[in-house]
Protein backbone atom coordinates (compact mmCIF):
# COMPACT_ATOMS: atom_id res chain seq x y z
CA UNK A 1 0.00 0.00 0.00
CA UNK A 2 1.35 3.77 -0.99
CA UNK A 3 2.16 5.62 2.02
CA UNK A 4 -0.04 9.11 2.59
CA UNK A 5 1.95 12.04 1.11
CA UNK A 6 3.61 13.80 3.60
CA UNK A 7 2.93 17.65 3.14
CA UNK A 8 5.97 19.05 1.96
CA UNK A 9 6.82 22.81 2.35
CA UNK A 10 8.28 24.22 -0.49
CA UNK A 11 10.71 26.50 1.58
CA UNK A 12 12.01 23.23 3.10
CA UNK A 13 13.85 22.74 -0.07
CA UNK A 14 17.31 23.74 -0.23
CA UNK A 15 17.84 26.30 -2.98
CA UNK A 16 20.68 24.63 -5.55
CA UNK A 17 24.34 25.57 -4.87
CA UNK A 18 24.66 28.95 -6.66
CA UNK A 19 28.64 29.63 -5.99
CA UNK A 20 29.02 29.75 -9.68
CA UNK A 21 26.26 31.91 -11.16
CA UNK A 22 28.01 35.19 -12.43
CA UNK A 23 27.14 38.53 -11.30
CA UNK A 24 25.83 38.86 -14.55
CA UNK A 25 23.20 35.94 -14.37
CA UNK A 26 22.13 36.72 -10.76
CA UNK A 27 21.16 40.04 -12.16
CA UNK A 28 19.06 38.51 -14.01
CA UNK A 29 17.28 36.79 -11.13
CA UNK A 30 17.32 39.82 -8.82
CA UNK A 31 15.62 41.83 -11.95
CA UNK A 32 12.79 39.13 -10.68
CA UNK A 33 12.78 40.08 -7.49
CA UNK A 34 14.81 37.13 -6.05
CA UNK A 35 16.23 38.21 -2.55
CA UNK A 36 18.25 35.19 -2.36
CA UNK A 37 19.85 36.07 -5.61
CA UNK A 38 20.97 39.77 -4.65
CA UNK A 39 22.10 38.11 -1.66
CA UNK A 40 24.76 36.36 -3.84
CA UNK A 41 25.10 39.69 -5.67
CA UNK A 42 25.87 41.53 -2.36
CA UNK A 43 28.55 38.80 -1.36
CA UNK A 44 30.56 40.07 -4.50
CA UNK A 45 29.85 43.60 -5.41
CA UNK A 46 29.58 44.73 -1.63
CA UNK A 47 33.12 44.86 -1.02
CA UNK A 48 34.19 46.92 -4.13
CA UNK A 49 31.61 49.23 -3.35
CA UNK A 50 32.04 50.22 -0.19
CA UNK A 51 36.26 49.89 -0.44
CA UNK A 52 35.63 52.93 -3.24
CA UNK A 53 33.08 54.56 -1.81
CA UNK A 54 35.14 54.88 1.49
CA UNK A 55 38.29 55.82 -0.64
CA UNK A 56 36.39 58.83 -1.83
CA UNK A 57 34.45 59.99 1.22
CA UNK A 58 36.96 58.44 4.02
CA UNK A 59 34.77 59.05 6.72
CA UNK A 60 33.52 55.74 7.80
CA UNK A 61 29.88 56.08 8.90
CA UNK A 62 29.35 57.77 5.49
CA UNK A 63 30.55 55.26 3.68
CA UNK A 64 28.56 52.61 4.86
CA UNK A 65 25.35 54.82 4.56
CA UNK A 66 26.26 55.28 0.72
CA UNK A 67 27.08 52.43 -0.08
CA UNK A 68 24.07 50.90 1.56
CA UNK A 69 22.33 53.40 -0.49
CA UNK A 70 24.26 52.47 -3.63
CA UNK A 71 23.03 48.11 -3.20
CA UNK A 72 19.73 49.01 -2.40
CA UNK A 73 19.60 51.24 -5.21
CA UNK A 74 21.06 47.81 -7.63
CA UNK A 75 17.78 46.01 -6.04
CA UNK A 76 16.01 48.86 -7.02
CA UNK A 77 17.20 49.00 -10.91
CA UNK A 78 18.10 45.78 -11.59
CA UNK A 79 14.59 45.58 -14.17
CA UNK A 80 16.75 48.18 -15.88
CA UNK A 81 20.26 46.28 -16.25
CA UNK A 82 21.17 44.29 -19.47
CA UNK A 83 24.32 42.51 -20.20
CA UNK A 84 25.29 44.39 -23.47
CA UNK A 85 25.73 47.81 -20.86
CA UNK A 86 28.21 46.10 -19.40
CA UNK A 87 29.27 44.10 -16.66
CA UNK A 88 27.92 43.78 -13.60
CA UNK A 89 30.47 45.13 -11.64
CA UNK A 90 30.98 47.77 -14.09
CA UNK A 91 27.06 49.21 -13.41
CA UNK A 92 28.15 48.70 -9.41
CA UNK A 93 30.93 50.73 -9.61
CA UNK A 94 29.91 53.43 -11.90
CA UNK A 95 26.75 54.22 -10.10
CA UNK A 96 28.89 53.53 -6.72
CA UNK A 97 31.50 56.40 -7.79
CA UNK A 98 28.49 58.66 -8.95
CA UNK A 99 26.98 58.54 -5.57
CA UNK A 100 30.31 58.82 -3.68
CA UNK A 101 31.66 61.65 -5.85
CA UNK A 102 27.97 63.45 -5.45
CA UNK A 103 27.72 63.31 -1.44
CA UNK A 104 31.66 64.64 -1.48
CA UNK A 105 30.50 68.05 -3.79
CA UNK A 106 27.77 68.89 -1.88
CA UNK A 107 29.55 68.78 1.04
CA UNK A 108 32.43 70.48 -0.30
CA UNK A 109 29.74 73.21 -1.89
CA UNK A 110 29.33 73.98 1.70
CA UNK A 111 32.30 76.40 1.94
CA UNK A 112 35.85 77.98 0.03
CA UNK A 113 37.66 77.95 2.97
CA UNK A 114 37.36 73.90 3.50
CA UNK A 115 37.91 73.29 -0.44
CA UNK A 116 41.26 74.85 -0.29
CA UNK A 117 42.26 72.91 2.67
CA UNK A 118 41.20 69.72 0.97
CA UNK A 119 42.97 70.89 -2.01
CA UNK A 120 46.53 71.71 -0.03
CA UNK A 121 45.96 68.45 2.05
CA UNK A 122 45.92 66.71 -1.50
CA UNK A 123 48.64 68.70 -2.48
CA UNK A 124 51.01 67.49 0.24
CA UNK A 125 49.37 64.05 0.01
CA UNK A 126 51.70 61.44 -1.20
CA UNK A 127 50.30 59.45 -4.22
CA UNK A 128 51.94 56.28 -2.64
CA UNK A 129 48.96 56.21 -0.61
CA UNK A 130 46.96 55.31 -2.91
CA UNK A 131 49.38 53.25 -4.54
CA UNK A 132 50.62 50.93 -1.54
CA UNK A 133 46.89 50.44 -1.01
CA UNK A 134 46.35 49.32 -4.23
CA UNK A 135 49.68 46.69 -3.93
CA UNK A 136 47.70 45.12 -0.65
CA UNK A 137 46.30 42.60 -2.49
CA UNK A 138 47.96 39.91 -5.65
CA UNK A 139 45.41 40.48 -8.28
CA UNK A 140 46.06 44.26 -7.41
CA UNK A 141 49.39 44.03 -9.16
CA UNK A 142 47.92 44.04 -12.81
CA UNK A 143 46.15 47.65 -11.85
CA UNK A 144 49.28 49.02 -10.12
CA UNK A 145 51.80 47.83 -12.77
CA UNK A 146 49.82 49.60 -15.51
CA UNK A 147 49.47 52.36 -13.27
CA UNK A 148 53.28 52.98 -13.35
CA UNK A 149 53.11 52.16 -16.76
CA UNK A 150 51.44 56.51 -16.95
CA UNK A 151 52.85 59.20 -16.93
CA UNK A 152 53.19 61.13 -13.75
CA UNK A 153 51.07 63.57 -15.14
CA UNK A 154 48.55 61.34 -15.95
CA UNK A 155 48.34 58.54 -13.47
CA UNK A 156 48.09 62.22 -10.64
CA UNK A 157 45.24 63.05 -12.87
CA UNK A 158 43.40 59.92 -13.26
CA UNK A 159 44.08 59.27 -9.31
CA UNK A 160 43.30 62.28 -8.29
CA UNK A 161 40.06 62.45 -10.14
CA UNK A 162 38.99 58.69 -9.14
CA UNK A 163 40.19 58.50 -5.79
CA UNK A 164 39.52 62.21 -4.41
CA UNK A 165 36.48 62.76 -6.76
CA UNK A 166 37.92 65.78 -8.12
CA UNK A 167 37.06 67.63 -10.84
CA UNK A 168 39.47 68.26 -13.60
CA UNK A 169 39.19 71.84 -12.82
CA UNK A 170 40.35 70.88 -9.35
CA UNK A 171 42.81 68.18 -10.39
CA UNK A 172 44.32 71.23 -12.37
CA UNK A 173 44.48 73.27 -9.29
CA UNK A 174 46.57 71.29 -7.16
CA UNK A 175 48.29 69.98 -9.77
CA UNK A 176 48.93 73.67 -10.82
CA UNK A 177 48.80 72.72 -14.76
CA UNK A 178 46.49 74.14 -17.52
CA UNK A 179 42.43 72.81 -17.55
CA UNK A 180 43.06 71.75 -20.84
CA UNK A 181 46.33 69.37 -20.23
CA UNK A 182 44.39 67.47 -17.34
CA UNK A 183 41.53 66.79 -19.49
CA UNK A 184 43.69 65.74 -22.18
CA UNK A 185 46.27 63.91 -19.76
CA UNK A 186 42.89 62.54 -17.67
CA UNK A 187 42.24 60.79 -21.53
CA UNK A 188 45.10 59.63 -22.75
CA UNK A 189 45.69 58.11 -18.97
CA UNK A 190 42.75 55.92 -19.01
CA UNK A 191 43.09 55.43 -22.61
CA UNK A 192 47.06 53.90 -21.66
CA UNK A 193 45.13 52.02 -18.71
CA UNK A 194 42.24 50.89 -20.27
CA UNK A 195 45.17 48.99 -23.13
CA UNK A 196 47.60 47.42 -20.84
CA UNK A 197 44.40 45.90 -18.48
CA UNK A 198 43.05 45.03 -21.77
CA UNK A 199 39.52 45.97 -21.16
CA UNK A 200 36.98 45.76 -23.58
CA UNK A 201 33.40 47.07 -23.36
CA UNK B 1 32.34 73.69 -28.02
CA UNK B 2 33.58 71.99 -31.20
CA UNK B 3 33.30 68.38 -31.84
CA UNK B 4 36.50 67.52 -31.18
CA UNK B 5 36.72 69.55 -27.72
CA UNK B 6 33.77 67.93 -26.71
CA UNK B 7 35.88 64.47 -27.49
CA UNK B 8 38.27 65.26 -24.94
CA UNK B 9 35.99 65.15 -22.21
CA UNK B 10 35.32 61.72 -22.59
CA UNK B 11 38.03 60.52 -20.02
CA UNK B 12 36.98 62.97 -17.51
CA UNK B 13 33.23 62.18 -18.08
CA UNK B 14 33.87 58.51 -17.51
CA UNK B 15 35.45 59.47 -14.38
CA UNK B 16 32.96 61.86 -13.37
CA UNK B 17 35.28 64.55 -13.09
CA UNK B 18 33.17 67.46 -14.80
CA UNK B 19 30.94 70.07 -13.67
CA UNK B 20 27.17 69.54 -13.93
CA UNK B 21 26.50 71.66 -16.89
CA UNK B 22 29.15 69.99 -18.98
CA UNK B 23 28.53 66.65 -17.91
CA UNK B 24 24.64 67.52 -19.61
CA UNK B 25 26.49 68.86 -22.38
CA UNK B 26 28.21 65.84 -22.73
CA UNK B 27 25.32 63.78 -22.35
CA UNK B 28 23.82 65.59 -25.63
CA UNK B 29 27.01 65.07 -27.44
CA UNK B 30 26.94 61.37 -26.36
CA UNK B 31 23.91 60.62 -28.16
CA UNK B 32 24.68 61.68 -31.68
CA UNK B 33 28.15 60.14 -31.60
CA UNK B 34 28.41 56.18 -31.08
CA UNK B 35 32.26 56.33 -30.72
CA UNK B 36 32.47 58.24 -28.30
CA UNK B 37 30.10 55.89 -26.49
CA UNK B 38 32.06 53.04 -27.04
CA UNK B 39 34.91 55.02 -25.85
CA UNK B 40 33.15 55.91 -22.31
CA UNK B 41 31.92 52.54 -22.06
CA UNK B 42 35.62 51.26 -22.34
CA UNK B 43 37.20 54.15 -20.18
CA UNK B 44 34.55 53.62 -17.59
CA UNK B 45 35.21 49.59 -17.35
CA UNK B 46 38.67 50.80 -16.81
CA UNK B 47 38.03 53.20 -13.84
CA UNK B 48 36.10 50.09 -12.69
CA UNK B 49 39.06 48.48 -12.23
CA UNK B 50 40.84 51.32 -10.27
CA UNK B 51 37.99 50.79 -7.82
CA UNK B 52 37.67 47.24 -7.45
CA UNK B 53 41.14 47.35 -6.45
CA UNK B 54 40.59 49.24 -3.59
CA UNK B 55 37.60 46.58 -2.43
CA UNK B 56 37.81 45.65 1.55
CA UNK B 57 35.65 43.17 3.53
CA UNK B 58 32.59 44.87 4.24
CA UNK B 59 30.89 44.79 7.97
CA UNK B 60 28.74 42.04 9.16
CA UNK B 61 25.87 44.22 10.22
CA UNK B 62 25.53 46.03 6.59
CA UNK B 63 24.42 43.03 4.86
CA UNK B 64 22.05 42.43 7.68
CA UNK B 65 20.29 45.94 6.93
CA UNK B 66 20.68 45.98 2.93
CA UNK B 67 18.74 42.71 2.91
CA UNK B 68 16.72 44.16 5.48
CA UNK B 69 16.74 47.33 3.41
CA UNK B 70 15.93 45.45 0.68
CA UNK B 71 13.12 43.59 1.67
CA UNK B 72 10.77 46.52 1.77
CA UNK B 73 12.08 47.95 -1.28
CA UNK B 74 9.53 48.16 -4.31
CA UNK B 75 12.14 47.50 -7.81
CA UNK B 76 10.98 49.37 -10.55
CA UNK B 77 9.37 48.47 -12.97
CA UNK B 78 11.43 47.54 -16.47
CA UNK B 79 10.85 50.00 -19.33
CA UNK B 80 8.57 48.00 -21.11
CA UNK B 81 7.32 49.56 -24.41
CA UNK B 82 3.77 50.05 -24.97
CA UNK B 83 1.87 47.94 -27.48
CA UNK B 84 1.66 50.27 -30.36
CA UNK B 85 5.10 51.90 -30.39
CA UNK B 86 6.79 47.84 -30.33
CA UNK B 87 4.38 47.12 -33.28
CA UNK B 88 5.42 49.99 -35.72
CA UNK B 89 9.01 49.16 -34.33
CA UNK B 90 8.74 45.71 -35.53
CA UNK B 91 7.26 46.46 -38.77
CA UNK B 92 9.86 48.91 -39.94
CA UNK B 93 12.84 50.98 -38.29
CA UNK B 94 11.83 53.83 -36.80
CA UNK B 95 14.14 56.11 -38.53
CA UNK B 96 15.86 59.19 -36.77
CA UNK B 97 13.91 61.93 -37.63
CA UNK B 98 10.82 59.77 -35.74
CA UNK B 99 12.82 59.89 -32.82
CA UNK B 100 13.23 64.00 -33.03
CA UNK B 101 9.47 64.29 -33.90
CA UNK B 102 8.73 62.22 -30.41
CA UNK B 103 11.11 64.37 -28.65
CA UNK B 104 9.47 67.96 -30.07
CA UNK B 105 6.11 66.42 -28.95
CA UNK B 106 7.19 65.72 -25.87
CA UNK B 107 8.30 69.40 -25.65
CA UNK B 108 4.77 70.93 -27.10
CA UNK B 109 3.21 68.68 -24.19
CA UNK B 110 5.48 69.72 -21.92
CA UNK B 111 4.12 73.70 -23.23
CA UNK B 112 0.49 72.16 -23.11
CA UNK B 113 1.14 70.99 -19.52
CA UNK B 114 2.11 74.68 -18.84
CA UNK B 115 -0.87 76.10 -20.48
CA UNK B 116 -3.65 73.56 -19.28
CA UNK B 117 -1.53 72.60 -15.81
CA UNK B 118 -3.13 69.86 -14.09
CA UNK B 119 -5.57 68.20 -17.10
CA UNK B 120 -2.44 68.30 -18.80
CA UNK B 121 -0.02 66.14 -16.24
CA UNK B 122 -1.27 62.46 -17.38
CA UNK B 123 -0.70 63.38 -20.94
CA UNK B 124 2.54 64.87 -19.94
CA UNK B 125 4.04 61.87 -17.80
CA UNK B 126 2.98 59.90 -21.23
CA UNK B 127 4.90 61.80 -23.31
CA UNK B 128 8.00 61.79 -20.84
CA UNK B 129 7.82 58.18 -21.08
CA UNK B 130 7.36 57.72 -24.79
CA UNK B 131 10.61 60.14 -24.80
CA UNK B 132 12.56 58.25 -22.34
CA UNK B 133 11.52 55.02 -24.18
CA UNK B 134 12.53 55.69 -27.27
CA UNK B 135 16.17 56.97 -26.30
CA UNK B 136 15.89 53.40 -24.28
CA UNK B 137 15.33 51.76 -27.31
CA UNK B 138 18.02 53.71 -29.77
CA UNK B 139 20.88 53.24 -26.67
CA UNK B 140 19.48 49.08 -26.61
CA UNK B 141 19.88 48.64 -30.48
CA UNK B 142 23.11 50.66 -30.50
CA UNK B 143 25.23 47.94 -30.21
CA UNK B 144 23.33 46.13 -32.67
CA UNK B 145 24.33 48.43 -35.00
CA UNK B 146 27.51 48.88 -34.72
CA UNK B 147 28.48 45.11 -34.40
CA UNK B 148 26.27 44.95 -38.39
CA UNK B 149 28.04 47.81 -39.62
CA UNK B 150 32.03 46.33 -39.06
CA UNK B 151 34.00 45.77 -41.59
CA UNK B 152 34.96 42.22 -41.04
CA UNK B 153 31.33 41.48 -39.58
CA UNK B 154 30.40 37.51 -40.64
CA UNK B 155 27.26 35.86 -39.81
CA UNK B 156 26.62 31.83 -39.92
CA UNK B 157 22.72 29.68 -39.57
CA UNK B 158 22.43 26.42 -37.44
CA UNK B 159 19.74 24.18 -37.13
CA UNK B 160 19.35 23.00 -33.63
CA UNK B 161 18.26 19.58 -32.74
CA UNK B 162 14.79 20.85 -31.88
CA UNK B 163 13.51 22.86 -34.63
CA UNK B 164 14.54 26.20 -35.05
CA UNK B 165 18.29 27.50 -34.68
CA UNK B 166 20.18 30.22 -34.39
CA UNK B 167 22.16 33.01 -36.55
CA UNK B 168 25.43 33.93 -35.11
CA UNK B 169 26.88 37.13 -35.96
CA UNK B 170 30.44 37.55 -35.08
CA UNK B 171 33.31 40.77 -35.81
CA UNK B 172 36.30 40.10 -34.80
CA UNK B 173 37.78 43.33 -34.70
CA UNK B 174 35.29 44.35 -32.04
CA UNK B 175 35.95 40.94 -30.67
CA UNK B 176 32.26 40.79 -30.08
CA UNK B 177 29.13 38.26 -31.70
CA UNK B 178 25.61 38.34 -31.66
CA UNK B 179 23.54 35.51 -31.33
CA UNK B 180 19.53 35.06 -32.12
CA UNK B 181 17.24 32.45 -31.49
CA UNK B 182 15.78 31.55 -34.83
CA UNK B 183 12.16 29.88 -34.49
CA UNK B 184 13.33 28.09 -31.43
CA UNK B 185 10.33 26.21 -29.76
CA UNK B 186 9.49 28.03 -26.48
CA UNK B 187 11.90 26.42 -23.56
CA UNK B 188 9.77 24.30 -20.88
CA UNK B 189 9.04 26.05 -17.66
CA UNK B 190 11.41 28.03 -16.10
CA UNK B 191 14.20 26.68 -18.04
CA UNK B 192 15.67 28.92 -20.79
CA UNK B 193 18.33 28.76 -23.45
CA UNK B 194 21.66 29.78 -22.24
CA UNK B 195 24.57 30.45 -25.22
CA UNK B 196 27.86 29.48 -25.42
CA UNK B 197 31.31 30.10 -26.64
CA UNK B 198 33.43 27.07 -27.11
CA UNK B 199 37.56 27.22 -27.82
CA UNK B 200 39.94 24.65 -28.54
CA UNK B 201 41.56 24.70 -25.08
CA UNK B 202 39.46 26.10 -22.16
CA UNK B 203 36.30 25.75 -20.13
CA UNK B 204 33.41 26.85 -22.43
CA UNK B 205 31.94 30.58 -21.45
CA UNK B 206 29.09 31.53 -21.58
CA UNK B 207 27.66 33.97 -24.18
CA UNK B 208 24.18 35.32 -22.03
CA UNK B 209 20.93 33.73 -21.90
CA UNK B 210 18.52 33.91 -24.69
CA UNK B 211 14.62 33.83 -25.85
CA UNK B 212 13.56 31.46 -28.48
CA UNK B 213 12.95 33.95 -30.98
CA UNK B 214 13.54 37.62 -30.45
CA UNK B 215 16.22 40.16 -28.73
CA UNK B 216 19.29 39.60 -29.72
CA UNK B 217 22.21 38.67 -27.57
CA UNK B 218 25.55 40.37 -28.01
CA UNK B 219 28.49 39.29 -26.16
CA UNK B 220 32.24 40.26 -26.12
CA UNK B 221 35.45 38.89 -25.36
CA UNK B 222 35.20 36.04 -28.07
CA UNK B 223 39.29 35.47 -26.83
CA UNK B 224 39.86 32.43 -29.31
CA UNK B 225 36.37 30.78 -29.16
CA UNK B 226 35.55 28.81 -32.83
CA UNK B 227 32.45 27.78 -31.83
CA UNK B 228 29.01 28.30 -30.66
CA UNK B 229 26.69 26.30 -28.27
CA UNK B 230 23.36 26.48 -27.31
CA UNK B 231 21.44 24.38 -24.14
CA UNK B 232 18.59 24.56 -22.38
CA UNK B 233 19.25 25.63 -18.64
CA UNK B 234 16.81 26.19 -15.36
CA UNK B 235 16.01 29.90 -15.23
CA UNK B 236 18.69 32.27 -14.30
CA UNK B 237 21.02 29.80 -16.44
CA UNK B 238 23.38 27.45 -15.65
CA UNK B 239 23.48 27.20 -12.04
CA UNK B 240 27.44 25.45 -12.14
CA UNK B 241 28.40 28.04 -15.06
CA UNK B 242 28.85 25.43 -17.19
CA UNK B 243 26.96 24.02 -20.20
CA UNK B 244 24.47 21.52 -19.39
CA UNK B 245 25.81 18.40 -21.83
CA UNK B 246 22.89 16.45 -22.19
CA UNK B 247 20.74 19.44 -22.60
CA UNK B 248 22.85 20.45 -25.86
CA UNK B 249 20.14 22.02 -28.97
CA UNK B 250 22.86 23.42 -31.16
CA UNK B 251 26.65 22.93 -31.57
CA UNK B 252 28.07 24.89 -35.04
CA UNK B 253 31.63 26.29 -35.91
CA UNK B 254 31.73 30.25 -35.00
CA UNK B 255 31.59 32.02 -38.87
CA UNK B 256 34.87 33.37 -40.04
Amino acid sequence: MDEPARPRRVASVPPPEDTGRTAEVLLVAVAKGDERAFELLYEKLAGPILGLVRRVLRDGAQSEEVAQEVLVELWRTATRYSPERGSAMNWAMTLAHRRAVDRVRSARASTDREQKATFEAARSRPFDEVSEAVTARWERQQVRKCLSNLTELQRESVLLAYYQGYTYREVAEVLVTPQGTIKTRLRDGLIRLRDCLGVTA
Amino acid sequence: MTSSEMHTLAGAYAVDALSEHERAQFRRHLEECESCSQEVRELRATAARLGAAVAEDPPVWLKQRVLAEVHVTRQQPPLAVPEPLEKSRRRAKVPRWALGLTAAAAVIGLALAGVFGGIALNTRSQLTTAQEQAAEQAERFAPVAELLAAPDVVAAHGASTIGGGSTVVVSRSLNKLMVLGTQLPEPPPNSIYQAWMLSASGQPRSAGLISGDGSPLIAGGLDGANRVALTVEQAGGSPTGRPSLDKLILNMAMPV
